[in-house]
């Protein structure tokens, strides 16, 4: 166990050095100048070199490179040159909003995919399975954003629900602890605060998560039957059991291991997914962030927001092979 | 050689056959072809002019003169939508068409003949995998700059990975094979044993591929669109026609809703394309479904429907 961690550890750092070194080469390869995107496209030479000197961007590649790496390690990730704040600042504002987003997505994706899974098994090649083969088809045919955009057509403009955003006023913001609203307004026993964000999360979540229900379905489907074919599950049922006990009992749990894999691939699609919704739902996010960023052409900003967002897909990457690995123990490391 | 094209045109039109047996296949081919008229066809298709700005019919709710009615400078969102073909099937062809050739060429390369170095390249192209790619692309499109190019170069970046992994997973198996053993006693070329030998066997796998993410492609360039990254105003694509639909979105629906009805259909024909097409040409489930008639699948053994005979 402590040498299989150890060596997916190593395989994270090689592989987080590789991606700040692959945005570090994009960035640096483009000859499109920030100076210009800031200052504007009317900016005297003398303009431009005394933006660059400041920005550090007239130093040598070897040397921005290096000064890169030597301030990261110490958590200084630059300074945002649209914002002109701390990125690592940044980063830690709008990094919960997005987790916050992403989790509750994955959640509902779980939420609905499993009994729909456990359904479309038990129903195999009945309507109940095609409607779900169905859905799953439409879940990874629909453009996000637009789904979305209709979301907010029909619940905001047409029903008159709650609109975009985190929270209606700042008066529902809560104490902030986590930075999570729904976790602090629950800590700090804030309810009304609860509702509010609650109310507020489930559509951009819903657009974000609507992708992954079909995959779950059709994963739990698949998982399931493979499950029910068992011997054991045989035997409890000779045993008398009724269908829903064995389901419960034995068949949910067992079916559920492969079925976990796909929080992984769910976290990487959402929280690349996630900048076209926040942009969309106006969540203030890292997507919201970055959206902005790349007006401007903030590259210390997007480094940030590359190199957060890969850290944590990676980060929930390993996370989920450790709990593969916990609940099935038959797995060798 | 004609043997061989005739063999050809047989396993094609088999195939054909296999993808129009099933209603999935059915809607998928007929999604697809509609489109390619769309493409084609797009001026004579077109009721107006996607283009002409009217001011005075601006925001034109669907009508009889005009049935998807119109956008905020008055352009008829029908003929845009007729002529947004164009940008997406050009975006899924130059991204899968680039995805594979670059994918190709690592993928060989690293599978033969192998060694350390092909180990090197697969470590590389994996770190591309292990990243988010709407992120990267993203990143990319932003660093590069706004305009169509930049974001199908974005887009392909971020999707040969997928295709070198795939060719060097097929080629691993494919090197062992005695054609090639027999190619390196006779001393060819490395070069035509990749071309001549393992590319064609990787072929029927590449094809499923590309058709599958064919429609992962569009949607991609239509997110990027939609931010901005994409075709750029005034074309008519429909991730464009989004962005511009979001802001009076309250006052006219129909800009929002017909363009994204435009993307979630084409990506469907090809995802159900695709996955027809995956059950053509696997050699295993095409057994399983020349079987089913008879019911004889679940034996599994090879050969036996020939032996039944047709």
């Amino acid at each position: 166990m402590a040498k299989w961690l150890i060596r997916r550890f190593l395989l994270l750092i090689f592989v987080l050095w590789g991606i700040t070194t692959l945005t570090f080469i994009i960035i640096a390869a483009v000859p499109r100048n920030p100076a210009i995107a800031m200052a504007g496209s009317q900016s005297s030479p003398e303009q431009i070199e005394k933006f660059n000197k400041r920005w550090g961007l007239d130093k040598p590649l070897a040397v921005r490179y290096y000064e890169f790496y030597a301030y990261l390690l110490q958590g200084d990730m630059g300074t945002s040159i649209r914002t002109e704040r701390p990125v690592a600042l940044e980063m830690r504002n709008f990094f919960p909003a997005t987790f916050e987003l992403a989790t509750v997505s994955v959640v509902l994706s779980f939420l609905i995919g499993v009994p729909l899974g456990i359904v479309a098994a038990l129903k195999r090649n009945k309507w109940p399975d095609q409607v779900t083969r169905f859905v799953s088809l439409i879940g990874v045919s629909t453009p996000n954003f637009w789904f979305g955009l209709i979301i907010l057509l029909v619940f905001y403009y047409l029903l008159g629900g709650v609109g975009p955003g985190r929270v209606t006023s700042a008066a529902y913001e809560p104490t902030r602890i986590t930075g999570l609203y729904l976790i602090d307004s629950l800590v700090t026993g804030n309810w009304s605060s609860f509702v509010d964000c609650l109310r507020h999360i489930i559509m951009p979540a819903f657009a974000l998560g609507f992708f992954g229900i079909g995959i779950v379905t059709r994963m739990m489907r698949s998982s399931m039957i493979d499950t029910l074919s068992k011997d054991y599950i045989k035997a409890a049922r000779a045993r008398g059991l009724s269908l829903f006990r064995v389901i419960t009992n034995h068949a949910l749990r067992n079916s559920l291991i492969p079925v976990l894999t796909v929080i992984g691939v769910l976290y990487g699609a959402y929280l690349g997914g996630v900048i076209v919704i926040e942009v969309v739902f106006s969540w203030p996010g890292l997507g919201n962030f970055a959206y902005n960023s790349i007006l401007k052409s903030d590259h210390p900003a997007i480094m940030g927001v590359v190199l957060v967002i890969s850290i944590i897909y990676s980060l929930v990457n390993l996370v989920v092979d450790v709990l593969y690995r916990y609940l099935d123990p038959r797995i060798k490391f | 050689m004609k043997e061989n094209w005739q063999l050809r045109g047989q396993e094609l039109r088999r195939t054909i056959r296999i993808i129009l047996s099933t209603p999935a296949g059915i809607v998928g081919a007929v999604i697809v072809v509609l489109l390619l008229a769309c493409v084609v066809f797009a001026p004579f298709l077109a009721p107006h002019d996607p283009y002409l700005v009217s001011i005075e019919n601006k925001l034109r709710p669907p009508s009889s003169e005009q049935w998807l009615g119109t956008d905020t400078v008055g352009r008829d969102v029908l003929s845009r939508i007729i002529y947004g073909s164009r940008y997406s099937l050009a975006s899924g062809t130059i991204v899968v068409g680039i995805g594979i050739i670059v994918g190709s060429i690592v993928g060989l390369l690293a599978a033969y003949p192998g060694g350390r170095w092909g180990e090197l390249i697969m470590r590389f192209t994996d770190i591309f995998l292990a990243f988010p790619t709407m992120l990267l692309a993203i990143a990319l499109a932003s660093t590069l700059g706004p305009s169509f190019l930049n974001s199908m170069i974005a887009i392909s970046i971020v999707y040969w990975p997928k295709y070198a992994r795939l060719v060097y997973g097929q080629a691993l198996s494919i090197r062992e094979r005695d054609y090639v053993k027999f190619a390196e006693v006779l001393k060819e070329k490395p070069v035509k044993i990749r071309m001549g030998h393992i590319f064609p066997n990787c072929s029927s796998a590449l094809v499923v591929q590309a058709t599958l993410d064919f429609g992962d492609a569009i949607l991609f360039f239509a997110a990027l669109s939609f931010v901005g990254l994409g075709a750029q105003p005034p074309a008519a694509d429909w991730g464009a026609m989004l962005a511009f639909a979001r802001k009076y979105m309250m006052l006219s629906w129909w800009t929002a809703v017909f363009p994204g009805i435009a993307i979630f259909v084409t990506v469907m024909g090809f995802n159900l394309l695709g996955d027809s097409l995956r059950d053509a040409l696997d050699p295993q489930l095409r057994r399983l479904k020349e079987f089913k008639p008879i019911r004889f699948s679940w034996l599994g053994i090879p050969g036996l429907r020939k032996a039944i005979g047709k």
